[in-house]
């Protein structure tokens, strides 16, 4: 007997040193509002700065310093788990006791439940503040770069610009000049006409300074619910600026419906426009004839969007091919606006910050696609 | 045939204003929206100038500059371009461009190139003119001057008496309005140009 206690004590001791050593805290708790805990262990106060006996009274529960605008999100995650009996992982914030919010990471499951049918749940939370910190850093540092390189994007495209711009505004200065005439003579009639055209004009020059202005903003580096066809539609208007001088057409293939998706617009339009300026410098510089056209497309698969860039060039040759998302590769060498060769290495890391993959692959006899992927919004984890 | 001045430019509102403009000016227009279009409606009786747009799908300027060239077209060419390069003016010139003008075109500075080019077109038909009311015993005596050949030495060429050729020299001085043999050269160089053009 006695010596049956001592194990039981060896493995409590045993146990008890575990969960000293825990890089976080174990706990047992019902599934109640603000989740009243039975059993916290030692890492409690580390964490939220309040003792295990405080919680384990509940002079004060856990639902009470999780972060207010959490604490709903929480509950209705882990009561979907609870409900089906499933393991739960969740990410949230707390307000500790002193000091700033924390975020954790908490993982539990259902082990029992009370004859009422209130599930008893045991789990183990521990700090993730500081890999938070890392991932907004990095995620910080990608948008600066992204926007350092949209930047250096307009840049090349300057020459387009500059052209799509001297249209409207030679056309301008003609129709302005001539209504003066036209004034003078008192030829009615015709300046209403011409009046109504410098309109024409002055929106059709507008219109360009809207389409570029999207890639000089900083993003807000957040994810909006966005609508697919507006986002590709408009990365195509402004694709288009350079499709013109290079006389090459971009032709969008678009289904009838899209579901939204949940992006960084800017940051993917920039992706899309670098995989379409590649590919057009591809195909200028395998000599493709005028009004070749290349295609952007987007389809719905598994419940991801993906959204395809197949140009008609030389394709990717092999020696490039493990390089080809590496800082400052370039096989267009031989192009002026070649630029820093920095456009696909930040494309997959904007792709891969969403959950997707950038794909290339070949095509025969001749061309190269890019594909990625994107989540639907409202679909899988939120 | 009345001096026209003919717009080639794939942007419909550039050629629309242009032609506004220089019509306001009582100049006649004719639109043409690529150079494959005016070069099939080219012919050798068209006067006046031409104004063109350098990057054009299908034949660019510096193409319908060249095919010009090749079919005898001597009408002034004044080129226009949203993004023009200093290498880009300087091809233009040296194969004979009137000018080089750079969008959004200043309006009085496209009138007087405009008016220029005519003024250029007109003596070039003048010239033509001259050229072509030489018979053809003068033409052959003119062409044999130019090479800077002795009237001595033509006479014998042409088994001709000498004092035939000092009348047909003198003929073609007076119809060339030329007072000197370097002047005669000049004339008979301008003249002929346009003449082979054709």
């Amino acid at each position: 007997m006695t010596q049956l206690t001592d194990t039981h004590n060896n493995a409590d001791d045993g146990l008890q040193t575990l969960f000293k050593n825990l890089p976080g805290m174990a706990y047992r708790c019902l599934n109640l509002p603000h989740w009243p805990m039975s059993f916290v262990s030692e890492g409690c106060e580390t964490l939220c700065g309040y003792q295990s006996q405080e919680l384990e009274s509940q002079s004060i529960l856990w639902g009470d310093f999780t972060h207010r605008h959490d604490v709903a999100e929480v509950d209705r995650q882990v009561r979907a788990a609870a409900d089906l009996g499933q393991p739960f992982e969740v990410e949230y914030r707390i307000v500790p006791r002193t000091g700033p919010h924390k975020w954790v990471w908490e993982r539990g499951r259902v082990v029992d439940r009370l004859k009422d049918g209130t599930a008893v749940i045991e789990g183990f939370i521990t700090d993730i503040t500081s890999l938070r910190h890392a991932e907004r850093l990095v995620g910080e540092q990608r948008e600066q770069l992204a926007h350092v390189e949209r930047l250096n994007t307009l840049g090349e495209m300057t020459a387009a610009i500059a052209h799509e711009l001297n249209q409207p505004l030679t056309a301008i200065a003609m129709y302005s000049t001539s209504a003066k005439l036209l004034a003078q003579q008192g030829q009615t009639d015709q300046l209403i006409v011409v009046m109504d055209k410098l309109a024409q004009q002055s929106y059709r020059a507008g219109a360009v300074i809207e389409r570029m202005q999207t890639m000089s903003y900083q993003s807000s580096h957040q994810q909006d619910h966005v609508n697919p066809t507006d986002l590709l539609r408009e990365i195509k208007d402004l694709a288009e600026i350079e499709a013109q001088i290079r006389h090459f057409t971009i032709d969008l293939q678009l289904p009838q419906y899209l579901p939204l998706i949940s992006c960084d617009a800017i940051q993917i339009q920039q992706v899309i426009l670098n995989l379409l300026r590649n590919g057009m410098q591809a195909m200028q510089t395998s000599a493709c004839a005028e009004g070749s056209a290349i295609i952007l497309s987007a389809q719905v698969r598994e419940d991801q969007l993906w959204i395809k860039v197949t140009d008609q060039g030389t394709g990717i040759e092999e020696a490039m091919a493990d390089k080809l998302f590496l800082a400052f590769a370039s096989n267009k060498h031989t192009d002026k606006a070649a630029g820093m060769g920095l456009g696909l290495t930040i494309g997959k890391a904007i792709i891969e910050a969403h959950g997707g993959r950038l794909n290339y692959r070949n095509l025969s006899p001749q061309g190269a696609e890019f594909s990625f992927n994107l989540g639907i919004a409202g679909q899988g984890s939120t | 045939m009345n001096q026209q001045v003919f717009i080639v430019d794939d942007d419909c509102a550039v050629r629309d204003s242009i032609s506004l403009w220089l019509s306001c000016h009582d100049y006649q227009t004719a639109c043409f929206e690529d150079a494959v279009q005016f070069s099939q409606q080219f012919n050798v009786d068209m006067r006046g100038c031409i104004i063109a747009d350098i990057r054009m799908p299908g034949m660019d300027g510096f193409e319908l500059q060249a095919h010009l060239h090749n079919i005898g077209c001597q009408l002034p060419l004044i080129f226009i371009t949203g993004h023009g390069t200093v290498p880009m003016a300087v091809e233009a010139m040296r194969k004979g461009a009137l000018d080089y003008l750079r969008k959004p075109v200043d309006e009085q500075q496209l009138l007087h190139k405009v008016a220029e080019a005519f003024a250029l077109d007109q003596a070039h038909a003048m010239e033509t003119q001259k050229f072509a009311s030489l018979t053809r015993r003068e033409r052959q005596v003119a062409e044999l001057v130019v090479e800077g050949l002795a009237n001595k030495v033509i006479a014998a060429d042409l088994n001709i008496s000498e004092r035939t050729v000092e009348v047909h020299r003198s003929n073609v001085m007076r119809k060339l309005e030329a007072k000197t043999v370097a002047g005669l050269v000049k004339a008979y160089l301008l003249s002929s140009h346009a003449e082979h053009g054709n």
